[in-house]
């Protein structure tokens, strides 16, 4: 820790200001993309309705501020919120999934051995389901249901 | 509804992920060179009765952040029935006050929900010797959750 207070990192050797804004801007992009799939997803089900859109800033090191899209639906049984949490170095996007009022969860995995999407329960299990959306209807329709 | 007060739940639990997996990476990776030869204040032993407690430490925490929106709530939306800041009301109360306030019902399943909280908070709390059925920090916060819905913004 620095005289500060503040707690100092040490700096990755292996990467560059230059590829810490090429990931960041690749991940900005996987964000979006994905925004729009759930989005297009949400719209094909009955009663579900897209209800906020928003970009939020966060910070991450080493990417610096950035802003990612935060997305807001409801359905019949609760709302549910799409929230990117981090892009870390280790090569894991990682984007929470959680329901209102409950704040039961799923974190979505990016590119984890090739898999596009990789969802992992609160427990830390892996789902074996290809992300699709029948995949991601059922994943939400379960957070819903396990306080009813 | 009040998604401020859900977000103050939300932020415990960023908090207790945080603690959880930091406290396991380093369990997990102590014999690495440069993990457990760079601590030198706390001893393996120490770090896996950590890892152990680390939840219900977190349930504590996230209880005195539900006591405290409640409080929080009665003071910015029902000051005259606000409690004083050298009251220690039990946690009880405080919902009963609330819920008074606000007119609100509680259904028996979600009172149910929000006694085992509150009675597995009390027996970390106070050590109790009565074993007490433990409840997950997301059954918790799924119970907290579900009352804290059921109340308006707080006034600004």
């Amino acid at each position: 820790m620095s005289a500060s207070g503040a707690f100092s990192l040490d700096l990755p050797q292996d990467v560059t200001a230059e590829e810490a804004v090429a990931i960041r801007t690749e991940w900005q992009r996987v964000l979006h993309q994905l925004v729009d799939q759930i989005r297009s997803w949400v719209e094909l089900e009955e009663g579900w309705k897209i209800t906020d859109l928003h970009q939020a800033e966060i910070f991450e090191y080493p990417f610096g501020v950035y802003s990612v899209p935060i997305l807001t639906f409801k359905t019949p049984e609760g709302r549910v919120i799409v929230e990117p949490a981090a892009r870390n170095l280790g090569g894991k996007g990682v984007v929470e999934m959680y329901v209102l009022p409950t704040l039961r969860r799923v974190k979505m995995l990016h590119n984890i051995a090739g898999v596009e999407w990789q969802i992992l329960t609160d427990s830390g299990i892996s789902l074996r389901q290809p992300w699709s959306r029948e995949t991601f209807v059922q994943v939400v329709s379960d957070m819903l249901a396990a306080d009813l | 509804m009040s998604d401020k007060y859900l977000y103050r739940l939300r932020q415990v639990r960023k908090e207790y992920d945080a603690a959880r997996e930091a406290v396991a990476f380093v369990l997990k990776n102590w014999y690495q060179p440069g993990i457990g030869d760079r601590i030198d204040t706390v001893t393996l032993s120490t770090l896996e009765e950590t890892a152990r407690h680390v939840e219900r430490t977190y349930f504590i925490r996230l209880y005195a952040e539900f006591e405290g929106i409640l409080k929080d709530h009665l003071v910015s939306n029902h000051p005259a029935r606000a409690f004083a800041p050298e009251e220690r009301p039990r946690i009880d109360e405080v919902i009963t006050r609330v819920v008074q306030a606000e007119g609100l019902t509680i259904n028996p399943r979600l009172r149910v929900r929000l006694d085992r909280a509150r009675d597995y908070r009390n027996s970390i709390a106070h050590s109790r010797r009565v074993p007490v059925p433990p409840v997950s920090i997301q059954d918790g916060i799924a119970a907290l959750g579900k009352m804290l819905d059921m109340l308006p913004d707080p006034r600004d």
